[in-house]
Parts: structure tokens; sequence; C-alpha cells
């Protein structure tokens, strides 16, 4: 790959003005056009690659150019009277979480290219250094001897005196406990600095390279930091101590950096007033600092413990590139899936986003709702290359394509929710400002590029839609959905903010119709930052599907301040939602439905007009069935209505599918797809609230059988079916007591002994 | 941690005769002792276009390139992991997967 890009923004409505950063390599020019994406799948097995040009919007010989990326947090600090003073100390505590990483900076007022000023850090021995240098070439340094522990709070004290040059280090370990915890201190020589340091900003866990060009930093470290104290006088042993029963406890501060208020910030207030911080780079908050004794599990409850700033070399916010071109969309473009299809040659690189109605505005009867918060959630993925798991998880050895590899080598453009840090610790963010590999089409067939096969299919059947958004109806609430007589999902719905929820929930519950047509859906309870929305975060917290797991005390997320984790822990189960919740994933081969009794039912006489298999879906292109990758179940325990209709059930999974953790409690040999009692996806439907109703597929692979056979088949009639009398205005009349299915109407007690012993009593 | 058994090596030649979905208990095991290898130096495949496979291997690091193993160009992926995992055969026994030319 040799062009790649991203958008200004995620999400456009016509009209806007799209903006497009581009970067090359070695490519001086190159073409953009507008196009429709109508199916991104290039396979032959699937309905083939599909777009549309847009012939208003074309730009051609736009030059191009190498943009760089400067990944890695810190927290910065312009020059300010506090800074001034000849004698200058600092407390505060460090728990490094890669101590022998080598050449890590804690704090520093430092110009790399002049060797001028102070840097601490921590070298490959995973000692505490202090390094002056007067712009000459001349350089001191001082080291003590012991090694920082690995995840262990240490509370550090480090002086230095403009006149003499007087270097001082101290340590004290938080946990005065165990082998080699004593304090230790030393002082040195240094040289003097007075007057020379005044433009230099102090920077925490990076320190400046004095380039005007990247890398402007460098010397990331890795691991928290807790609020530092900044003295206008060297430390002295009293300081560490009072700093250890609370930084407000040390005496005469000229600045301190609290790092336990305003989790969702990147400025940091200065509590002595006039010299705040800026954090760059999202490193992780609402995250246990020294203090944390497991007395509390929620930030807002003890702020106290949670004063530490979680920094990683691999932590990234914004790319930052600048603007290569930009397209003037036209006011009447149909809302949908586009790209700036980019070309050079034989190169080429879709830059994809999408297009939305404008507030208040709607063209048709049926909104399909992008899962555009779960595609920033899985941008940008690196599990196969980095988790070694995954390769027993798919059962097969890993296959990857050329933007795979190029992923790989360019760790710059940052991580995805699913990947861990290079430290170890889980990803808590991702940001829309940067290249998004989910987003990729002519790619593998997941997130976006899978809901093509939806698109594609509305298309095909003529059927007339609305593109909407998770951000939008996260934004604008219940009147992004109203407006519309049913709303599509996309195939793998996963992560959901507490807004979108709710707006779903009272959508249903005005007799609107949701089509949920995937699987694994309404799983992750999400946040998008409240002042910058181009930012999620989530927490895996408990329990769940998980890549990593929450810290202890963790569970919290720093912009909201929610708990996190499973939509079924932290708040409502999805059966409560859309009948149906997740039971297992599995990658090998999906599956087929079998039609149940409750099929024939009159309630559900509509959806299987025309289909008079017994075997649903037993052909599709991910898998060559409509029933896999990730599935879903009914659950009356966890709120399935007891009047839905269980109308089809999927059987026969393979031993690659495994039982999701919160499914069974502990484990056992019987969690595969093979023998488990329960691995199944449940094709549901139930009506709700004046004259609303759900349909639901529980599976992701369903669409990618949508359009087999010329699209002429029994899942793709089915669906139709629905979204057709779903489209009606006609109330589905409430459902007659006693008619929803016979396992869905069980007394609670029955239900309980089933969770007992987890075998299905009724049979 | 299963330790590999020349039995189990008289087992592996099912992996080119049946679908996934029909391998045995025993194979199943196997190949799962063969995935678990270190990710630094793991032997993957390359997808050069949608019709041809070439063998690769990870780096030690993360984010190091991906290195191609040879020259051989597959059309068939299930082919190409077949040759990975003769080679992760050799890599944990010491010794060459015996009679796989016959299994070929």
């Amino acid at each position: 790959m040799k062009i790649i890009g991203y958008p200004a923004e995620l999400i456009y409505r016509p009209g806007d003005k799209a903006r497009f950063m581009v970067s090359t390599d070695g490519i001086a020019a190159f073409d953009a056009a507008l196009v429709r994406i109508v199916c991104g799948d290039p396979r032959e097995t699937g309905p083939g690659f599909k777009e549309t040009a847009i012939a208003a919007c074309r730009r051609s010989a736009i030059p191009g150019r190498k943009q760089a990326t400067e990944i890695g947090s810190f927290m910065t600090v312009p020059p300010g009277p506090a800074l001034v003073s000849k004698d200058i100390g600092f407390v505060f505590s460090v728990f490094a979480t890669t101590p022998t990483k080598g050449d890590q900076t804690l704090l520093a007022r430092w110009d790399e290219a002049r060797k001028l000023g102070f840097k601490i850090g921590i070298d490959e021995r995973a000692r505490l250094q202090m390094e002056v240098g007067d712009g000459t070439g001349a350089t001191a340094r001082l080291v003590l001897p012991r090694a920082l522990p690995a995840r262990g709070w240490t509370t550090v004290g480090i002086g230095f005196a403009g006149d003499s040059g007087r270097m001082t280090l101290m340590t004290r370990p938080v946990d005065q406990h165990g082998f080699g915890n004593e304090p230790e201190e030393a002082t040195g020589d240094g040289l003097r600095l007075e007057g020379k340091l005044a433009s230099l900003p102090l920077s925490f866990a990076a320190r400046w390279t004095g380039r005007n060009a990247a890398p402007k930093m460098t010397g990331f470290f890795n691991g928290r930091l807790e609020s530092p104290v900044l003295l206008a006088r060297a430390p002295s042993r009293a300081d560490i101590e009072a700093y250890q029963t609370g930084p407000e406890q040390v005496r005469q501060p000229a600045a301190w950096w609290d790092f336990g208020q305003d989790f969702a910030a990147s400025r940091i207030a200065d509590r002595v007033g006039g010299l705040d911080g800026e954090l760059i780079n999202l490193p992780s908050r609402g995250v246990t600092g020294a203090q944390w004794d497991g007395t509390c599990q929620r930030f807002q409850d003890k702020p106290a413990h949670y004063r530490a700033v979680h920094f990683h070399d691999d932590d990234l916010e914004d790319c930052g590139w600048e603007e290569s071109f930009s397209f003037d969309l036209p006011r009447d473009l149909a809302s949908g899936i586009y790209a700036a299809k980019l070309t050079a040659g034989p190169e080429e690189h879709y830059v994809v986003f999408l297009v939305e109605e404008r507030s208040g505005e709607s063209r048709a009867d049926i909104a399909f709702l992008a899962s555009s918060v779960t595609y920033v959630a899985y941008s940008n993925e690196h599990y196969d290359f980095d988790d070694p798991n995954m390769e027993m998880k798919n059962g097969a050895v890993a296959v990857y394509d050329a933007s795979d590899l190029y992923l790989n080598e360019h760790r710059e453009l940052g991580l995805s929710t699913y990947d861990r840090h290079s430290d170890g610790y889980g990803v808590f963010y991702s940001s829309t400002r940067r290249p998004l590999f989910s987003m990729h089409v002519k790619h593998k067939i997941w997130a976006l590029n899978a809901d093509t096969h939806i698109t594609d299919w509305l298309e095909a059947r003529r059927l007339p839609y609305d593109l909407i958004t998770d951000h939008a109806v996260h934004t604008e609430g219940l009147s992004r959905l109203s407006r519309y007589k049913v709303v599509i999902t996309g195939t793998h719905p996963e992560y959901w903010t507490t807004a979108m929820w709710e707006a779903m929930t009272r959508y249903l519950a005005n007799g609107g119709r949701l089509m949920y047509l995937g699987g694994n859906g309404f799983y992750w309870r999400t946040a998008i930052h409240p002042q910058k929305p181009w930012l999620i975060e989530l927490r895996r917290a408990e329990t769940g599907a998980r890549y990593w797991d929450s810290e202890p005390g963790e569970a919290y997320m720093s912009f909201t301040g929610e708990y996190s984790g499973l939509w079924r822990r932290a708040a409502t189960p999805p059966q409560k939602l859309v009948g149906i919740g997740t039971v297992a994933t599995g990658f090998d081969y999906s599956s087929y439905y079998r039609r149940r009794p409750e099929s024939k039912h009159p309630r559900a006489r509509f959806i299987f007009e025309g289909v008079k298999d017994e075997v649903l879906g037993d052909f599709g292109s991910i898998g060559g069935g409509a029933a896999g990758s990730e599935i879903d179940r009914a659950d009356p325990w966890l709120g399935t209505p007891a009047h839905a209709l269980i109308l089809a059930r999927s059987e026969g999974h393979t031993r690659q599918y495994n039982v999701v953790p919160e499914e069974t409690a502990f484990h056992h040999p019987t969690i595969n797809g093979q023998e488990a009692e329960k691995c199944f996806a449940d094709l549901l439907f139930f009506e709700t609230p004046k004259g609303g109703a759900v349909f639901s597929t529980g599976s992701i692979s369903w669409a990618a059988s949508l359009a087999h056979s010329g699209y002429a088949n029994n899942i793709s009639r089915i669906t139709e079916n629905v979204v057709r009398r779903f489209a009606d205005p006609k109330p589905f009349p409430e459902p007659p007591a006693g008619s929803g299915s016979a396992e869905l109407r069980r007394t609670r007690i029955d239900q309980g002994q089933e969770a007992y012993d987890g075998i299905d009593r009724a049979g | 941690m299963y330790q590999l058994t020349p039995e189990d090596g008289k087992l592996l030649p099912e992996f080119l005769r049946k679908e996934r979905k029909d391998f045995s208990l025993e194979l199943r095991r196997a190949l799962n002792r063969l995935r678990m290898v270190p990710l630094a130096g793991r032997e993957v495949i390359v997808a050069i276009d949608s019709k041809s496979w070439q063998l690769a291997r990870l780096g030690e690091q993360r984010g190091d390139p991906v290195r191609f193993i040879d020259d051989r160009i597959f059309t068939d992926p299930k082919r190409a992991e077949w040759e990975i995992l003769k080679m992760r055969w050799l890599r944990l026994t010491g010794s060459p997967l015996p009679n796989s030319a016959d299994a070929e």
C-alpha cells in the first residue's frame, strides 16, 4: 500500500464539505473520485464488489506526500512563573510497566538537539537516573543503584539546584514490606543551568526532541505517574513521606497536577494555580493509583485512589495529518456508504466514510443503522498478529492480506479496543482521526464490509433506505429513529452507548419496528466522549468474550463515569431489547436454522410467506450457512419476552464454537458447539407496544446468505417479507396471552432449577 | 500441555483427506498443539491475491515485517497450511513428519 488516508469526519451529511487526509509513499500525485459503495466484498463466493461513481465529485493530480504520525502519550506544561525558580524539585509516585525498556522519560525540561536542560528517567536496567546538559555539550548524570520494580508503586523525589547544579534523587517504595524496599537517596554535582531553561516546556512521560518536524517527542514511558508536585526547592524525605499520605500534604508546593479530577479532560489543572498541563495522545485515565486499596471500585467515590495517569508509547488520539483535498457533497446525495477512491497508476485505496440524512430529514421508510461505534471499536485491531491464541480460536493458520501486513508494520496508526498496549495493558480508547481499517472495503468480511451485504441486498431488492448511524442515534436520540417505520441493524451491532440504548428502547415502546440482522449485538456498554465525538471508550469488565480484561478497580469509564462491560452485567441484557443475546462464537463453519412449529403460528405467517423449506440458510458466503460466526439465543431468565416466538433454531455447530464465558459460570468440557446443550442461534419475532415489533436473527453470517442464488433463497425471502411488513404502518396487534413459545413461558422456579444445574429440564 | 506422540504423526494426513468439520478428536488435539507455538517466528500464510498464497513467518517483535519463507506459490490455502503444519511438526518433535509424501 503506497497510499492511505482518512476522512476528517467519519460521518458527513449531504451538502457538507468532506475533507480528506492522505499520506503517500513515493507517489507524486493521485486522483480522487467519490463512489457509492454498494458491496465491498470482492470474493467470487459473495455478491461481488459493486461501486457507483458520483460524477459531481472528482479531483485529479492531487499532490502526494508522506505525512507523519506521532504516537505515544505524555503531558506537557508550558513555561510559566512556577518554573523560573533557580531551585526546583518534584515529588510523585511511579508505577513502571516496562521498567527495562530503556530510555524512558519520567519528566524533562530538555532540548535533545542542544543537550540542554534536565531529564529524569529510567535506564535499561530500570534504575532512576537524572541527566543535565548545559547546551555546550557538557552533561552530568546521577543514577540510583537499585532497579525500580515492575508494576509496583515507588515515590520519587527529584531535586536540582540551578546555581550550584547539585542533583538529588530519592525513592521510597509505597509498599514498605518485602526485600529491598528500603528508601534510597543520592546526590551529585551537576551543571549550572541558571537562566538557560526559560523557553523549555516541562514534559512528563516523554521529552521534546527540539525538532520542528516529527518526531517531536522521544523517550516515551510505559506506566503510571501519580499527581506530580513541583517544589521551589529540593525535596526532603519528609516531603516524600507526606506525599504518600496525599500530594496535598506536601508543604509549600509551587504547583501540583491533580490527576484525580476531570477524568474526561485532557487539561490537567494545577491545584496551586497558573501552570496547567495538557495530556497529549490520550493516556488512560480513571486508573488506580498508589493509594487504591480495594475499598472502592468507582473513581468518583474516592478520587484520591485514582490520581494516576497510565501513559503508553503506543497511545494515539489523532494522526493530525494535513488536509489533502475535499469534496463538496451534493445537497441531494442519497445517504449511504461512500468512499473517496484514490488512484495513482496501479495503486488504489478507498477512504470510506458514511453519509447520513440530515437531522430532522428522511427520504425513506426504512433506515439502515450503520454500526459506526462498532466500526471504531474494531479499529485498528492487531489480534491476528499479537494474540497467540487467535490461531487456536480460528482453527486455522493466520492468513494475511496486503492491508493486514501494512497495518502490522505501521503501528503508528494506533490500536483497537481489542488490543493490548505494548506493556500488556488493555486499550480503553479508539479514535476516528486516523485510517480506520475496520472500514476498509475489498478487505476481510467483517464490520462495515460485512454490512455491505445488507446494503447490497436492499438495493438488489429495490428497497429504498436511508442510512443512519450509531453516532447520530447517540446524539439525537429518539428523533433520529422515530422518522422510520423500520430500522435494520448491521451484522454486528456490538457496541452501544447508554443514549443509543435508551433511544432504541423508546423507539420500540412507541411502535417502532427493529430488524436485528446480526449476532453478538448490544453486547458492550460503550461511551462516546462528551466533547470529542471522535473518541470512544469501553472497559472489558467482569465477564464476556474478551481479548483482555480490565484491571481490578477499573471498570468505570473515564469519559462518562459509567460502569462498562457487558450490557448484560452493566444494566439491561440484550434479551430485553431484541429477545436474544450472545451465546457462542466460532469462525470455521456456519450452520443452518431448522424451522420450529411456532413458524406456522398465525402471528408469524407473514414471515414465511412463500417459504416452504424446513431448513433455512444452508448456504452462504461466510462459512456456508446463515447461522454462524457469532450467535445469539433467547433466554427468558435474561428477559426474552414471554410472548416471543422462536421461529427457527440453528443446529450442528462445530467444536470450534465455544459458549461465551457469561453463559457458563465455571468451565467444563461440554461448552463447545458440538456438545453444548445450548449452542444455537434463535430466529425470533415478537410484538412491542403501540403496534411495533422486533425480528432478530442472532447470527453474524445471516447477511452473507442474502445474495445466494441471485437473491432468490429462503433467507432473502424471509428478510424481505419482514422488511415489507415492518414498513407497512398497519399496527401489529397485541398478541394473545400465552401465545409465545412454550419454553419462554416457564415459571421462575423452573428457570432457577435450570440455572442451578445447567440442564434444560423441560427438554 | 499436550505432548505430541508418534501416533499423532500417523493421524496428521487426515488434515488433507477430510473437511475441517469432520476432523477426528485425536487430530484436533494434535492440531491444537501444533498451533500453540510462540508468536515470535510463527509460520503464517500471506494471500497474494484471491487465488494464490505464500508461506511466511512473523518477526521477533511487534510490528516486525512478515518475511516470506520461500518462493513457493500455493493455489490452495489448505495445502499451504499443511506445509506449515509439517514445519511445526519438525520444530516440535525434532523429526520430519513421517510418510507425508504418501499423504500428499
